[in-house]
């Protein structure tokens, strides 16, 4: 008998606690419920208080109107009211990313002009270059490649760049000059103009990019050369030996 | 006499080997050789001459190289910020050799590969110093499939570094139009709706950055992981239209990143210029310097042996001689050491070289990448906003 109600207090207890447990979860539902509920009513009201909206009554177009009154914070405004808001403000974005890149292109103009000023000033590259140049002569007993004509060198040093000073060394000797005009239609000074180098370049002779050694050194020559009749003879043998390359 | 066992004894006596192996001596310790001197014939740059309709054009982006400090990390002469000012530089000279092709619409260095371009051109510096450079390219396209991959080399003679010859030309130029022509007659090889499907690859890829929701099942990735379009968007897409005008501003902010490699490529060029010239100097004198080293050498201790061998015939004029080729023998491998020890001498002063580029390069190469570090992060928050009103902007419209 004690056993028997023992074992029947125990069922009562187990199934109070089950009662307990059922009423918890009903009113967590009830609770859910009324949040649903009331998230609906907003849904629901939103669309009735902008104007134009109950042209739209479909559940998506509501829907869709509160997610955009929800991007702009200002409910009651119609769609092409919130894109024409939307594409100013990415108008205003973009405004201030111009403004930005135009800074800064300025600066780096500012920069690259100021690195500019500073090597004129400085005598510009060759006075570095030369220097260089002239330590870093490796062709001693190489005829022909280890000096360079007195005027070229005195012009380098006075010239501001390697190109024009190249250029202003030609224009020294008696053949035809170049001007600093044509130096800038050759794209920088960075080849001489045909006829305007030492003696003459012959317009049939291009600008040795392709040649050899032995090329070259027949051109150097003839550049070098100040008597017009050998100078000739020396473009000859230039044409001679490139036509049979 | 007790003869090493490498040394024949049938048919050559012990005398006639000692000789055999002092006129060897002589000839390895005396050949000099001359001086390397190589042609600076170059390899000329090829132009586009057929015209290139605009819709055709592809936009050419060049990356700072990787330095390839990895590969070279025990080799002391080359500096860290000397080849990081290398990798901008000579990434820049390429841009600008692809540039005059004329066969591609813009060709600007980029400052990272999330910039969207049509065709991409990735190097590494595998060994740069004056007298050579190699460099190991890879170019792509905005799908993503490697176009192709080739190691380049060049050496230059001293030619190169003449004033008369250098003109605005860098020494290595050649290097750079054997990579320009390359890449010209890939494009050469592509037809006009290859190029143009490139091109819209490009132009989605930009499009589903700003509007991911509207343009991400556009593109589609194959097997091989490259991009694919799959759908277009129609030409009055309202969302396109907005996106072209951002992708106008991400062409200024390239043009204004250019700008920054531009003005640091012309303030490096004076002292890389110098310090390539100098250690072209110095690469030959030290190589020049090891190569007679090794030869007296070995010459030396060749007439060593020699000297030894014949000490121990029966002649006395061949014991004589041998006395003899063992001390000059003592003095070739003697000399042989103190040629060694020059050779360090050039070795120390290209390091020398380096530090003192390094020092002048250090700050630019800082103030190169303080500048498109900055700019890209200004530009990167822009985007970032310009991103998000575009989703509005698309869910607006889509009614979400």
């Amino acid at each position: 008998m004690i056993v028997n109600s023992r074992f029947f207090l125990f069922i009562t207890g187990i199934f109070a606690l089950v009662l307990l447990a059922g009423c918890e979860t009903t009113s967590s539902s009830s609770a859910q419920a009324i949040e649903t509920t009331e998230s609906t009513d907003t849904m629901q009201t939103a669309p009735a208080s902008r104007p134009g909206a109950t042209a739209a009554p479909s559940a998506s177009a509501n829907a869709g109107a509160s997610s955009q009154a929800g991007a702009t914070g200002e409910p009651g405004t119609t769609v092409e009211e919130v894109v024409a808001g939307l594409d100013g403000e990415l108008d205003a974005s973009v405004a201030v990313f111009d403004g930005m890149i135009l800074d800064e292109r300025a600066k780096a103009e500012a920069i690259s002009t100021a690195a500019f000023d500073e090597d004129a000033d400085a005598g510009g590259e060759p006075a570095t270059a030369e220097d260089l140049f002239e330590e870093g002569d490796l062709e001693e007993g190489i005829p022909g490649y280890g000096e360079f004509p007195e005027s070229a060198t005195d012009s380098t040093e006075a010239a501001g760049s390697e190109g024009a000073s190249e250029q202003t060394g030609n224009a020294d000797d008696d053949a035809a000059a170049v001007t600093e005009g044509d130096l800038a239609a050759e794209g920088g000074g960075g080849r001489p103009a045909p006829g305007s180098a030492k003696g003459g370049i012959p317009e049939d002779i291009g600008d040795g990019n392709d040649d050899d050694i032995v090329a070259r050194q027949i051109r150097e020559a003839a550049l070098r050369e100040k008597d017009p009749a050998l100078r000739d003879k020396l473009w000859d043998e230039y044409r001679k030996y490139k036509n049979q390359k | 006499m007790i003869l090493p066992a490498c040394f024949p004894r049938s048919s050559v006596t012990a005398l006639e080997f000692a000789g055999l192996l002092l006129v060897a001596a002589v000839f390895v310790s005396g050949c000099n050789a001359p001086i390397k001197v190589n042609s600076t014939t170059h390899t000329p740059l090829a132009q586009q001459t057929r015209e290139v309709a605009e819709a055709e054009l592809l936009d050419v982006g060049v990356l700072s190289f990787d330095p390839g400090l990895d590969e070279e990390s025990d080799d002391d002469t080359v500096l860290p910020q000397v080849r990081m000012a290398e990798a901008h530089y000579l990434a820049n000279q390429l841009t600008e050799t692809i540039q005059e092709t004329a066969a591609w619409g813009a060709v600007r260095m980029l400052p990272s590969e999330t910039v969207v371009t049509d065709i991409y051109v990735r190097g590494q510096i595998v060994h740069s110093d004056g007298e050579r450079l190699e460099l190991d390219i890879a170019v792509s396209d905005s799908s993503g499939k490697t176009l192709f991959k080739k190691g380049y080399e060049e050496e230059v003679g001293k030619y190169a570094y003449e004033r008369r010859k250098q003109l605005d030309r860098d020494p290595f130029q050649g290097l750079f139009n054997r990579i320009a022509n390359d890449l010209l007659i890939w494009r050469q090889s592509l037809s006009a709706s290859e190029a143009m499907a490139v091109r819209t690859i490009s132009q989605l890829r930009f499009a589903r950055e700003f509007a991911p929701e509207a343009y991400t099942e556009h593109l589609q990735t194959d097997k091989k992981g490259h991009l694919k379009a799959v759908r277009l968007p129609a030409i009055n897409d309202p969302i396109l239209q907005r996106i072209q005008r951002l992708r106008e501003r991400d062409y200024l902010y390239i043009d204004t990143v250019q700008e920054y490699y531009d003005g640091f490529s012309r303030n490096m060029q004076g002292p890389y210029q110098s310090w390539r010239s100098q250690s072209y100097d110095e690469v030959l004198a030290a190589r020049e310097l090891k190569r007679q080293s090794l030869q007296r050498t070995v010459g030396g201790v060749a007439a060593v042996v020699a000297g030894i061998a014949a000490a121990g015939s029966n002649s006395g004029a061949a014991r004589a001689g041998g006395a003899v080729a063992i001390g000059s023998g003592a003095l070739l491998v003697k000399s042989g050491l103190a040629k060694k020890a020059e050779a360090q001498i050039h070795v120390e002063a290209l390091a020398e070289l380096g530090e003192s580029l390094e020092a002048e390069l250090e700050p630019r190469v800082i103030e190169l990448e303080d500048q498109t570090i900055t700019l890209t992060g200004n530009v990167q928050a822009q985007y970032q906003q310009w991103q998000e009103i575009l989703q509005k902007i698309y869910r607006a419209e889509r009614g979400q």
